[in-house]
């Protein structure tokens, strides 16, 4: 066990390693002076004195070096600073995360418990109108961006017919309240969770088939065990075990549905914190939040392989 | 054989006589018959493909279908909700939001194929090198796979196309190039399995080519599961490329894009007041996802039902 997960974080480094390569050098290869993102060019400001600037952020040394820099002072911890406001890239990141975990997190629960009921009252009730409904639910879930659903859903429950605020994360000069902040919650957490529901439900939905039509299944029925046991004990217990697969591995998408979600609601997360880096071009904070997504995404993935094996003991750590 | 060389004179033939009655003639579908046969009693499908065609011919005859440029700045007719003269209203600048809705679905089809085809051409190449190969290639090429694949998608793609600049061309590339680790992996296995099989090793005994092997006796075996991939693979770089323009990272005004004109909504007063201006653009998406999402599931119930995709 001790052995399998340290051969899985040897191969994620190296995984790692290629991500951060990846985004430097597109940051050095896209067009126009780095130091145009801490130096605004209209800043009347002498050459030499740019110049300077230049030798003392370091962005005269070549691209090698500068990665190296990069990867010496990340691994103590050091994530540089931002190019606008010189806060430190690890504050402004700290500052945000919570907002996201908040989010996401709301969202996966919301996402797995009516993800796996609808699937598995679509299951049980195979071909049936309920079926069809919660199919063709399916369907427009993932077909809906979350970005529609979003705009859809701010419309419709914020601003027309006024049941929950129309974004932000408590209400302006009030203290913390923790009635208002899930007030907050709610409407974005659950726009996200849409299209989670609907894959979880799918996936749900066909396990479940496949699990109800094995020998042990029929066994217990003719055992003369009623439905519910059947199907509780016997049925999703099984059925569940491919879906912790899905539960992690969901979690990027999370992440993705965060940053359009906290741009509609005006959510203070990661998400938002990364649109700001890019609209101004702030490369410390792009550099800083997508490494820290890469180390978060990559152990993710580990614990979601390491949680399967835990819960079937047919799956051996070799 | 096909339905033609049927002997007329004896009408019931083909009703009556099992498939085992060998020397007289029997009815038999070839295996592409079979699949459009399938495909086209799948109705939700067939449906999908209707609504596919109907986006698709509105986007490439857009000037027949459309009264104005959708450019064309009118001042004096700005900010307009739904008339006959305008079905969909007009924007700030007076354009027309019909015109621009229609003009837009041929941005979104082509970054769509476009895409889709890089993705698919380096799947394709890398996969069946992976696949074949094996040892060494295999592993290289399956660890850079993970390290695309690792990432959230839209927030690689929130960097790489703000670090790349905006536009079409742009937005095509960042999307093809970064959508190739899922059909990679399953053109990967399934050249896997052909590999093993009797044919293969056949060719191989009387000493094809391995070059030849690939693209006459494993090729022909992968293509169910790209023609599949290339549906849902569409789908995703249409969403993504609306995402994109949504967040202003996209295509660029004034060519319009169901994406960028629902970046409009992200003003709350504009979201709240001007629903003409965010709507059909929605409806727009959901439609064309919607109905290449159904193709797509037809096209794999048709192919292979075991697919797993």
């Amino acid at each position: 066990m001790g052995r399998y997960i340290l051969r899985r974080v040897l191969i994620a480094l190296p995984i790692l390693l290629a991500i951060t390569f990846l985004i430097f050098s597109l940051q050095s290869l896209s067009p126009g002076d780095p130091l145009n993102a801490y130096l605004p060019p209209d800043q009347p400001m002498p050459q030499a004195q740019r110049e300077a600037m230049r030798r003392q952020l370091g962005l005269d040394k070549p691209f090698l070096i500068r990665y190296g820099y990069w990867l010496r002072e990340t691994l103590q911890g050091n994530l540089g600073v931002r190019s606008k406001t010189f806060q430190p890239v690890t504050d402004a990141i700290a500052a945000r995360v919570g907002a996201t975990l908040l989010l996401m997190g709301t969202s996966m629960v919301i996402g797995i418990t009516f993800g796996i009921a609808f699937g598995m009252l679509a299951a049980v009730r195979q071909y049936s109108i309920l079926d069809g409904v919660m199919t063709i639910f399916a369907f427009l879930g993932i077909s809906m961006p979350v970005y529609l659903t979003g705009l859809l859903g701010l419309y419709i429950f914020a601003l027309r017919l006024g049941w929950f605020p129309a974004g932000g994360y408590s209400t302006a000069g009030q203290p913390f309240a923790l009635g208002d902040r899930l007030h907050h919650l709610v409407l974005p957490a659950v726009i996200i969770a849409i299209n989670y529901i609907a894959q979880t439900m799918r996936y749900t939905r066909s396990a479940m088939l496949e699990v109800l039509g094995q020998d042990y299944v029929r066994t217990a029925r003719a055992k003369g065990l009623n439905d519910r046991v059947v199907i509780s004990r016997h049925a999703l217990r099984n059925a569940l075990l491919p879906i912790v697969t899905i539960l992690g591995a969901y979690i990027p998408n999370l992440l993705g549905g965060a940053i359009f979600i906290e741009s509609i609601f005006g959510w203070p997360g990661v998400g938002r914190l990364l649109l700001d880096g890019v609209e101004s071009r702030d490369f410390p904070l792009i550099m800083g939040l997508t490494f820290v997504l890469a180390v978060v995404i990559l152990a993710t993935n580990i614990m979601t392989d390491v949680a399967y094996a835990l819960v079937d003991p047919r799956i051996r750590f070799d | 054989m096909t339905e033609s060389s049927l002997p007329t004179s004896e009408p019931a033939l083909d009703a009556k006589v099992p498939e085992y009655s060998f020397g007289r003639q029997v009815k038999v579908m070839s295996p592409a018959r079979q699949v459009v046969r399938r495909f086209s009693h799948h109705r939700l499908a067939m449906s999908g493909l209707a609504v596919f065609s109907i986006i698709t011919f509105m986007a490439v005859f857009a000037p027949l279908v459309t009264r104005y440029d959708p450019n064309l700045i009118v001042l004096l007719d700005r900010n307009q909700g739904p008339s006959l003269d305008h079905w969909l209203g007009t924007d700030r600048t007076g354009r027309d939001v019909y015109s621009r809705v229609v003009y837009a679905g041929r941005v979104s089809i082509l970054v769509g194929v476009v895409a889709v085809a890089i993705s698919v051409v380096i799947a394709m190449v890398l996969g069946s090198i992976a696949g074949f190969f094996g040892g060494r290639m295999d592993m290289i090429i399956m660890r850079f796979t993970d390290v695309i694949m690792t990432f959230p998608p839209v927030v690689i793609f929130v960097t790489v196309a703000a670090l790349a600049g905006a536009g079409i061309q742009n937005t095509i590339l960042v999307i093809g190039l970064l959508n190739w680790p899922i059909p990679c992996r399953l053109v990967r296995a399934k050249i896997l399995s052909v590999r093993e099989t009797e044919f293969v090793i056949a060719a191989r005994a009387i000493g094809a080519p391995t070059r030849r092997i690939i693209a006459i006796h494993a090729m022909p075996n992968v293509i169910d599961v790209i023609v599949v991939y290339s549906t849902l693979g569409m789908a995703i770089a249409i969403l993504l490329e609306a995402g994109l323009s949504f967040l202003g990272l996209g295509v660029q005004q004034p060519t319009s894009s169901w994406g960028n004109m629902l970046n409009v909504a992200r003003n709350i007063s504009v979201l709240e007041s001007a629903p003409w201006l965010w709507v059909p653009p929605g409806v727009a998406i959901v439609l064309t996802v919607l109905a290449v999402n159904l193709i797509g599931d037809g096209l794999r119930d048709a192919l292979d039902p075991r697919m797993k995709i």
